[in-house]
């Protein structure tokens, strides 16, 4: 064999593992998470969160982003509530992480969490009654946070605490690891819910079908590279048979 | 001796030339009809046009629009700037996309409130996209009417964030197409265009509405 006939070889081997390679290396997803320290009761869903620390994190859907998010406390020990969110998207990235809360009467609600670095971030729906409340009063009140980003995989086995509108089986998380303080406010002026008016939000409980969150299409024809690889094996080919 | 590598060499050589043509085809295909079904597409939609009701009928009984069967012409995205015409199909299958750029089943149609998905082919029908820039209209017509959208942002994504495809409360447009627009194989990237619905938009009012006949 000459050398143009192992070039011309080398070039259809070559061509046959780029067509046989998989279209996409499956990269791991990552799940925000939040840690966050609460200086006042926040009501979300029909569950009232007293002030502390909690770990806010996005429920693994096997590689999708998924929007529901699931909330600990007890330092991730125990399973708080689970939250639908819709997605917020910014043309930038964020300088930092923070948790929005609403201001509405006595109370507060999950308003927006933006994540560090990140260009989007997760928008609570608040309740039909409390929309109408919020025209009377309402005012953001932003709470610093920091996030780390932790490896979709693990599912520690510990059962939740308590029954919880999840979609899907909760397990508790581990001790949150290495760290991720939330620099809180010197804001201790907790507080106390005298009303604590448990809404009834069927826009945060999370539906199975709204979990489903969707795939991006595959956006490649890719007919080009067939073109090429086809006129290359016909060619090698062609040239393999004229050989004598 | 001589003659086995002879005939092993013939052998492979008509495999080679036998698989090369066949993927030569399929290129050939996919590149055709992407111009063929945009033709195709184009005469569906100006049917549907064509059968839209009279804004003032003479029948009270109007038939109500069927949902749109996947592969279905469901709207024509206009980019003025570009001096762009491309005809949406339903579905976002790799047969409704070798046609044109498909709404993604599931989620609204133009004009509706939410987020309106629309995907395509970096290598045909979405290749324009590599030069649309924030402040770009884009405009789509149905048999509903037509809608303006305005381009709020452009960002390349890795696949795995569906960040864009997620539900919004507003009425929203999200255009994806794999990126980088020129890339030999399975480009690594999705380019995403989101553009938000005009406040001024107005429907065109020639279709009625699905639903009960109120008569």
């Amino acid at each position: 064999m000459n050398i143009r006939n192992f070039t011309f070889s080398a070039i259809a081997l070559a061509m046959l593992g780029m067509l046989a390679a998989p279209n996409q290396i499956a990269a791991q997803p990552l799940n925000d998470r939040v840690e966050v320290n609460l200086p006042y009761s926040v009501t979300i869903g029909d569950k009232i969160l007293q002030p502390g620390n909690y770990t806010i994190q996005q429920l693994d859907s096997s590689g999708a982003n998924s929007p529901v998010l699931l909330i600990y406390g007890d330092n991730g020990m125990k399973f708080e509530t689970s939250a639908m969110t819709i997605s917020a998207l910014e043309n930038r990235t964020q300088s930092d992480t923070r948790v929005i809360l609403h201001h509405i009467g006595n109370d507060y609600y999950f308003d927006k969490i933006w994540i560090q670095g990140k260009d989007y971030g997760y928008e609570f729906v608040l309740p039909n009654n409390v929309k109408q409340r919020e025209n009377e009063a309402s005012q953001p009140v932003s709470v610093t946070a920091s996030a780390s980003s932790m490896p979709a995989a693990p599912a520690p086995p510990a059962a939740a605490a308590e029954p919880a509108p999840a979609p899907e089986p909760v397990p508790a998380p581990e001790p949150a690891p290495a760290a991720v303080q939330a620099e809180t406010p010197p804001n201790t002026a907790n507080r106390e819910m005298t009303e604590p008016a448990p809404a009834p939000a069927p826009e945060l409980t999370p539906s199975p079908a709204a979990d489903e969150t969707p795939t991006m299409p595959h956006t490649d024809a890719g007919w080009l590279i067939m073109l090429l690889s086809g006129g290359t094996l016909t060619g090698v080919g062609a040239s393999l048979r004229r050989k004598r | 001796m001589t003659s086995t590598r002879r005939q092993s060499r013939r052998f492979v050589s008509y495999g080679l030339i036998a698989g090369g043509l066949a993927l030569f085809s399929l290129g050939a295909r996919d590149l055709l009809e992407s111009q063929t079904g945009q033709v195709q597409a184009h005469r569906e939609f100006d049917s549907i046009e064509s059968a839209k009701p009279s804004p003032f009928p003479s029948s009270r009984r109007v038939a109500t629009q069927p949902a749109p069967q996947p592969g279905d012409a469901v709207a024509k995205l206009i980019i003025p700037r570009l001096d762009t015409e491309l005809y949406v199909v339903e579905g976002d299958g790799a047969g409704e996309l070798r046609r044109g750029p498909g709404h993604m089943a599931g989620t609204p149609m133009p004009g509706q409130d939410g987020n309106c998905i629309i995907a395509g082919h970096r290598d045909t029908h979405f290749r324009v996209l590599k030069d649309i820039r924030k402040g770009d209209a884009i405009v789509l017509q149905t048999g509903a009417g037509e809608y303006t959208y305005r381009v709020s942002a452009t960002q390349v994504v890795s696949p795995s964030n569906t960040a864009s495809l997620r539900p919004t409360r507003d009425a929203e447009l999200h255009l994806i197409t794999c990126y980088p627009f020129y890339y030999l194989g399975s480009a690594p990237q999705r380019f995403v265009v989101r553009a938000k619905l005009q406040e001024d938009s107005q429907p065109g009012g020639r279709a009625l509405p699905a639903g009960p006949d109120p008569f």
